[in-house]
């Protein structure tokens, strides 16, 4: 398959986050900030596609000692089109493959329309909560 | 659980807590607190797990995430001490957690059982967005502190 292939409405795509972002017990398990773009994030958030690499492999490119402290969650691509939110692909060529954004939730697009999109981010955290598929070890 | 955080907010009261005089700068005393010297944050009541992890967020370096993440300034951190201790005066409850956001700011969550939910993000020193949902309704979003 190829990594420039458009997205798929029936594909799953991994989100990396951060142990600090996790919280047991809560009805939400993690952070709405989890899902907040920096200003790195100039084309989007991103994500990798399933069908391209095994969730504990997306965090191939951290630091040995950074790998141990990440969720990795599983969204599927349909449900973020029902919140507005298309899947990109933007294969890098240092990172684990599949690498794709959610350009919605680019830096300036979030500056833009943060009210909205905070929304937004709160249903993916509560979908996120849903579907853990790596736990730090 | 959220109503206590509808009211305003006036920079003045956020501006003492801070440990600010005048609208000058000073250290943020409170974060000079040494964690396991106990009494100097005992006026925190049921905020008192939230401060110490505000305090200890001193000592996140940059790229804490491993992706590149901002550790919130020193001076963040006493706003969002400050802010604490102002909405722990107002009666509010102390949020279900605490974490720096990515990009240097620092976010208090609050979650209730029955789907309600609220945010506080101290983007810069002395502005914070907040973000409230209660079931059933839109979500609602202002500024802090009020004008």
């Amino acid at each position: 398959m190829d990594e420039r292939q458009p997205v798929d409405a029936s594909e799953f795509v991994y989100r990396r986050i951060p142990r600090m972002y996790y919280q047991a017990g809560l009805p939400v398990l993690f952070r709405v900030i989890a899902f907040r773009p920096t200003s790195n994030d100039d084309t989007g958030l991103s994500v990798f596609r399933a069908g391209f690499v095994a969730p504990a492999d997306t965090l191939a490119n951290l630091e040995a000692g950074k790998q141990k402290e990440y969720y990795v969650v599983r969204l599927a691509v349909q449900d973020l089109l029902k919140l507005g939110l298309t899947v990109v692909p933007e294969p890098d060529p240092d990172g684990p493959p599949g690498h794709a954004v959610i350009p919605e939730l680019n830096w300036p697009a979030y500056q833009a329309e943060k009210a909205r999109l905070k929304g937004v981010q709160l249903e993916l955290a509560k979908l996120a909560s849903a579907d853990i598929v790596h736990r730090p070890s | 659980m959220l109503s206590a955080l509808d009211r305003p907010i006036p920079k003045q009261d956020w501006l003492k807590q801070a440990g600010k005089v005048n609208g000058l700068a000073t250290a943020p005393c409170r974060l000079d607190f040494v964690p396991g010297k106990p009494g100097k944050i005992a006026d925190a009541g049921p905020w008192e797990a939230a401060v110490l992890k505000l305090i200890e967020f001193q000592y996140l370096g940059d790229n804490w995430d491993g992706q590149g993440a901002q550790a919130p300034s020193r001076e963040i951190l006493g706003c969002a001490i400050g802010l604490a201790y102002v909405l722990h005066e107002k009666g509010m409850e102390p949020p279900s957690s605490v974490v720096p956001g990515p990009a240097g700011t620092v976010v208090f969550e609050w979650q209730g059982l029955d789907g309600s939910f609220a945010e506080v993000e101290i983007v810069r020193p002395f502005y914070a967005e907040v973000m409230v949902v209660e079931p059933g309704k839109p979500p609602h979003h202002w500024t802090l502190p009020a004008e």
